[in-house]
């Protein structure tokens, strides 16, 4: 059992979210930082997909009735564990009757605890992910217990390195010549800073207007996570895993794939910007990212 | 009828028409189910005279799945297959149908007549789980939103705006404006598939006197 002593903010289990159901209008979700959680759970030989617990911001505070293994990876939220600061990409046994406490960022936005064996959660469509907007599961609650039953042993604590966040690489999308050569110089050089609406859906940025040639309405169609979008006031909108599956608003261009999991890690006040790309280096991109993963992997079985 | 396609980033590609009807949506369609058994495609979502088309991963090349539904819509039927046919019944006792018949002219039981009468199809499903996006509606009912959305529409509720007519699967906020409900389930996690109402499929809103 895990004791919930405070939610938090928003505390929810996430994993690799239910992919494949966006013709029945269900996004895709799963957790904001797949790149954390994957590496939370190959640190406990887990498949990178495990569900595990997504931290936003802080505040959220666990007691751990049973012995067993956990990984924290993600930001840096001031946790401390049983009472000592502990920093994120670590694999550590947990005692019964102590505490994990998150305060608030240092850095990063979304922490993740994967824990070793079962955590039990309903699984709506395959996943057990929490969607706020589809209405699937709902976020940990103060005074929550969670069914936790660990297994496995391990040889010792461990510690990976998780790569650092910068700009995001973007592709030009469907509608990025529709808009002007003034627009998409402002888009690459500014530093545009997200608002407090900014959650699981979406971020929706501030910073200079960014001007269509053409003032067309379009037609929906599905969209993906880092979809960035202009609406007609010229303000951004990035889509988060919770965006829904279809989108009317012309989009500028889309992250890519591998640079996707800085978003989990990205809140209200910051910055962020981004840097045009190729489909050539995008795939360079992801192949990087796939051997960081295949390292941290073969990392975690040697030791 | 003329399909072009563009990337959406590295793992999705979006395949358009220049132009639309129902004919060539049903294509789309018949497209859509042609595509998701094929190599390299994890899924297929519909929208408005466009189909999306999701990559099993960035790693797979892009251009060649786009040629194959190029290749495919040039092979597509003249006359697509159209969906299954629901028919749902509506007690048409909305709190807005007052307004739209004060709006359009008509009397509610016309309004009501001109919204049962006539046969809708699923141009495709998005906005919440098993929201369907239904195309058909008689011009006449064309309505704007309400000026204040409401912040609980509850599952179920038959509404209109602009020149669409859908059901909310769920109880939601909304703005649209409703004329009434449907006991029929939209949206079910235990179906397979969950939502009732498939891109494609015609739906027919019968009366309810009850």
């Amino acid at each position: 059992m895990i004791e919930v002593l405070k939610g938090g903010i928003m505390a929810s289990i996430q994993d690799g979210g239910r992919p494949g159901y966006r013709s029945q209008g269900i996004p895709a979700g799963g957790a904001m930082d797949p790149l954390a959680l994957a590496v939370a759970n190959l640190l406990l030989k887990k498949p990178a997909d495990a569900p595990a617990i997504e931290i936003t911001f802080g505040q959220t505070q666990l007691r751990f009735k049973k012995a067993g293994w956990v990984a924290l990876t993600g930001a840096d939220l001031g946790a401390s564990f049983n009472g000592e600061p502990i920093t994120p990409g670590w694999r550590f046994k947990v005692e019964p009757g102590q505490i994990l406490h998150f305060r608030q960022p240092k850095h990063g936005f979304r922490a993740y605890l994967a824990l070793s064996g079962e955590i039990a959660a309903p699984k709506v469509l395959g996943s057990a992910s929490v969607d706020l907007g589809s209405g699937f599961n709902k976020p940990l609650a103060t005074g929550e217990e969670l069914d936790w039953q660990p297994a496995g042993d391990f040889n010792g604590p461990l510690y990976v390195r998780v790569p650092e966040t910068g700009r995001l690489r973007v592709l030009p999308g469907p509608e990025f010549q529709t808009f002007d050569k003034l627009a998409q110089g402002i888009f690459w050089h500014t530093d545009w800073k997200i608002t407090a609406d900014a959650n699981r859906m979406g971020y929706r940025l501030a910073g200079p207007s960014l001007h269509r040639l053409v003032g067309d309405e379009l037609p929906s169609h599905g969209v993906v996570p880092g979809t960035v979008q202009v609406p007609a006031n010229g303000q951004p909108i990035i889509l988060g895993v919770d965006a829904q599956a279809t989108g009317g608003y012309p989009v500028f261009g889309v992250i890519v794939a591998s640079d996707l999991w800085q978003m989990g890690q990205l809140g209200p006040g910051r910055q962020i910007s981004f840097i045009p790309t190729t489909q050539d280096e995008a795939r360079q991109a992801w192949q990087q990212h796939c051997d960081y993963l295949k390292h941290v992997e073969q990392y975690v079985a040697a030791n | 009828m003329n399909l072009t396609w563009s990337a959406l980033g590295d793992r999705a590609l979006v395949l358009t028409l220049d132009q639309c009807d129902t004919q060539a949506q049903r294509q789309l369609h018949w497209l859509a189910k042609q595509l998701a058994a094929c190599q390299g495609v994890s899924e297929t979502v519909p929208g408005m005279g466009n189909l999306t088309l999701l990559l099993e991963s960035p790693a797979c090349p892009m251009a060649p799945v786009a040629q194959k539904a190029l290749a495919l819509w040039q092979e597509r039927p003249e006359a697509a297959n159209v969906g299954k046919l629901h028919r749902i019944p509506v007690r048409y006792k909305g709190p807005d149908l007052h307004q739209v018949a004060e709006y359009t002219g008509l009397t509610e039981d016309k309004v009501i007549a001109r919204h049962s009468q006539v046969v809708y199809e699923v141009a495709f499903v998005g906005f919440m789980p098993g929201f369907a996006y239904l195309t058909g509606m008689d011009k006449r009912l064309a309505m704007p939103r309400r000026a204040e959305p409401r912040l609980q529409v509850p599952a179920g509720a038959v509404a209109i705006a602009g020149q669409q007519t859908g059901i909310y699967p769920r109880q939601s906020p909304g703005g649209w404006q409703i004329i009434g409900y449907t006991d029929s389930p939209l949206f079910d996690i235990n179906q397979r598939p969950p939502a009732l109402l498939q891109p494609g499929d015609q739906i027919q809103f019968e009366v309810s006197r009850d």
